[in-house]
């Protein structure tokens, strides 16, 4: 006779008035098939709010909570079920389409109030990877997460002074918990080649290209706030001088999140 | 799998704006401001601009009439006013752009989402193919309470939902309840401290906010520590403090749809992903005539405390199927979660599984 049986004659038993026994005992919401075999884990009806841990006896089951998975109502026995599979190792990575809103303040013409508005992507990819444990309880626990990622980025703009194309690569560190809601925070270089024609490979006159460090914050996951100092790249008859870079990105949605459409009017024709 | 499967991201409380006769009432930004100004020096101002807390307090306030209907006899008090969802918040969800959201009312009752939901997914099944979810915080207890409803209605087939979706990634979903639900009730200071006053009673309407109160027995202690029981139970809380009706309607929907939240999802592939990384609160004080929210914090996501959870709540297969994430500040707050890197990624490459 199997113990769930078993248990099954000494409630059965029990219930008709037979000389008292005593019922396997289990534990309320721990692994029932081996204490109980099919039988649930009954927890006394005096128990007010009954939750993990709580004794109980074996016993025909009559809520889902006295199985692991499942009960059928309507034999009383519980229901075995696959576990979910268990999670796999990832490569954290993080992926905006965005807006980009860029301001030279320090140029060879002095500041262009202009605003280069172009359309970009970034992505994040961490420089490892997390491994899922099993914990005792039979729940998964990741509890080393990256904090280092590193970030590729590139924008292309057709508004302001000629056509932008900007690129960006460099280290990031992911802080969920910073301060001022600042989520991450990069120390890039920056690369912007502008011109008239930037597809040009070889023509200096009407492009140049420009290189330098760059730092931003980015702010709730969606806005980041940057500034880079752009250095020459060679000779260049368009502009052979360093200049100061200032600019914002954001997630291509986050304006009409913020703003109602009522006011959205009021943006400008770049930003709407 | 099918290549004609479909993604689906059902986002949480306050996840998508909320629209009165088709218009953007300004949710969470502009209203957060407006409220926060209807009640500082700047009140006069504001009602010259026919803003009021009275008027906010208003629009926002819900009624439900028929205490057994799922559905609201109005969705705002503004007269002439109806509100509907809006667009989902991608500020929240950018990670999951490419997935078709879902919105609903967040202040409304689960159950009549849960139905909207099943709806959806019905209507929208692919020819061939089976919907793959991610549910967000109380977007979670909708795809809950869509199984249990596709299991009513065939009879009791516990696989009934599996005809429709194949995966479920319950993202940080409070299927025990939150405190945080609870402190709303009590202290009603979302929208600004000055604002209380009037959150509190529009608050009361919200069924939803009642259907995520916390469940473990230990959710009310007494002044010395000791468990008090749950806030479902209408002793727990102060005379006039909440609506009876409201408590009675949360108590149901546990009863019928979010206890053993997982049994109707047979043949269904479920993870529960939670964060651990944040101070979450984790009890509320009966002190005298009064709740008090004290700051006595354990692991969480800021909403969901995670050792409760596991200590007190999950059963065998629900602990099987969670996957807690972080260690300590490492991983985004609650409302943030779904643009996390490690848990979006982790999210996207279970729903991808084909296995």
């Amino acid at each position: 006779m199997s113990r769930a049986s078993a248990a099954l004659v000494v409630l059965v038993l029990g219930g008709a008035g037979a000389a008292p026994v005593h019922a396997q005992t289990c534990t309320f919401k721990d692994p029932v098939p081996a204490a109980c075999g099919d039988l649930g884990c009954v927890v006394s009806a005096s128990v007010s709010l009954p939750q993990r841990g709580d004794p109980g006896t074996c016993g025909p089951c009559t809520q889902h909570a006295q199985c692991d998975a499942e009960c059928d109502l309507v034999t009383q026995r519980c229901r075995g079920r696959a576990p979910s599979p268990a999670p796999e190792l990832v490569w954290p990575t993080f992926h905006l389409i965005t807006v980009d809103v860029a301001m030279s303040v320090a140029d060879q013409d002095g500041t262009q109030w202009k605003p280069i508005v172009g359309v970009g992507y970034t992505f994040e990819g961490a420089f490892s990877t997390t491994e899922p444990r099993q914990r005792s309880d039979q729940t998964w626990e990741t509890a080393e997460v990256p904090r280092w990622y590193f970030r590729a980025g590139g924008a292309l703009a057709f508004g302001g002074p000629g056509q932008n194309l900007f690129l960006e690569l460099g280290p990031s560190y992911y802080w969920a918990d910073g301060l001022l809601a600042i989520s991450s925070i990069a120390a890039t270089v920056l690369y912007q080649r502008q011109g008239q024609d930037i597809w040009e490979l070889t023509d200096g006159t009407e492009n140049f290209d420009r290189l330098g460090p760059s730092l931003a914050l980015t702010f709730l996951y969606n806005l980041t706030v940057g500034s880079a100092v752009l250095l020459p790249l060679g000779d260049s008859a368009a502009n052979d001088s360093t200049g100061v870079l200032v600019f914002l990105r954001y997630d291509r949605d986050v304006v009409s999140d913020l703003i109602p459409d009522r006011f959205r009017k009021y943006l400008s024709p770049d930003l709407q | 799998m099918s290549d004609r499967d479909r993604y689906l991201i059902i986002p949480g409380t306050s996840g998508c704006k909320l629209l009165d006769n088709d218009i953007d009432i300004g949710w969470p930004a502009e209203l957060a401001l407006t409220s926060w100004l209807s009640t500082s020096v700047l009140e006069r101002v504001m009602a010259v601009l026919g803003v009021t807390a009275e008027s906010i307090e208003e629009r926002l306030s819900m009624e439900f009439a028929d205490a057994a209907n799922w559905f609201p006899t109005q969705s705002t008090l503004r007269p002439g006013g109806s509100i509907t969802p809006g667009p989902i918040l991608t500020a929240a969800y950018n990670q999951f752009q490419t997935h078709t959201p879902f919105v609903y009312d967040w202040r409304a009752d689960i159950r009549g989402s849960g139905k909207k939901l099943l709806r959806f997914l019905r209507d929208g099944k692919p020819s061939g193919g089976r919907w793959r979810i991610v549910g967000h915080s109380q977007g979670g207890l909708l795809a809950v309470v869509a199984s249990k409803l596709a299991a009513q209605q065939e009879g009791g087939d516990n696989a009934a939902f599996s005809q429709l979706v194949s995966r479920v990634a319950l993202l940080a979903t409070p299927l025990y309840g939150t405190v945080s639900a609870a402190q709303a009730l009590i202290q009603g200071e979302n929208l600004g401290a000055g604002f209380a006053p009037h959150f509190l009673r529009l608050v009361r309407t919200w069924p939803a906010l009642h259907q995520m109160l916390p469940t473990w027995r230990d959710a009310v202690k007494d002044g010395a520590g000791a468990p008090l029981g749950n806030l479902l139970q209408d002793t727990s809380w102060p005379a006039g403090a909440i609506d009876p009706a409201m408590l009675q309607r949360a108590r149901d929907t546990r009863r019928d749809f979010l206890d053993d939240p997982l049994v109707a999802m047979r043949d269904v592939t479920v993870q529960l992903l939670m964060s651990q990384a944040h101070p979450t609160l984790n009890h509320v004080v009966r002190s005298g005539d009064r709740l008090v929210v004290p700051q006595i914090f354990e692991r969480g996501d800021t909403l969901v405390p995670e050792e409760t959870y596991r200590r007190s709540c999950l059963g065998v297969y629900e602990r099987q199927s969670t996957h807690s994430i972080g260690g300590t500040g490492d991983t985004a707050v609650h409302y943030m979660l779904a643009n996390d890197p490690v848990v979006a990624t982790v999210t996207r490459r279970f729903l991808e599984k084909t296995s």
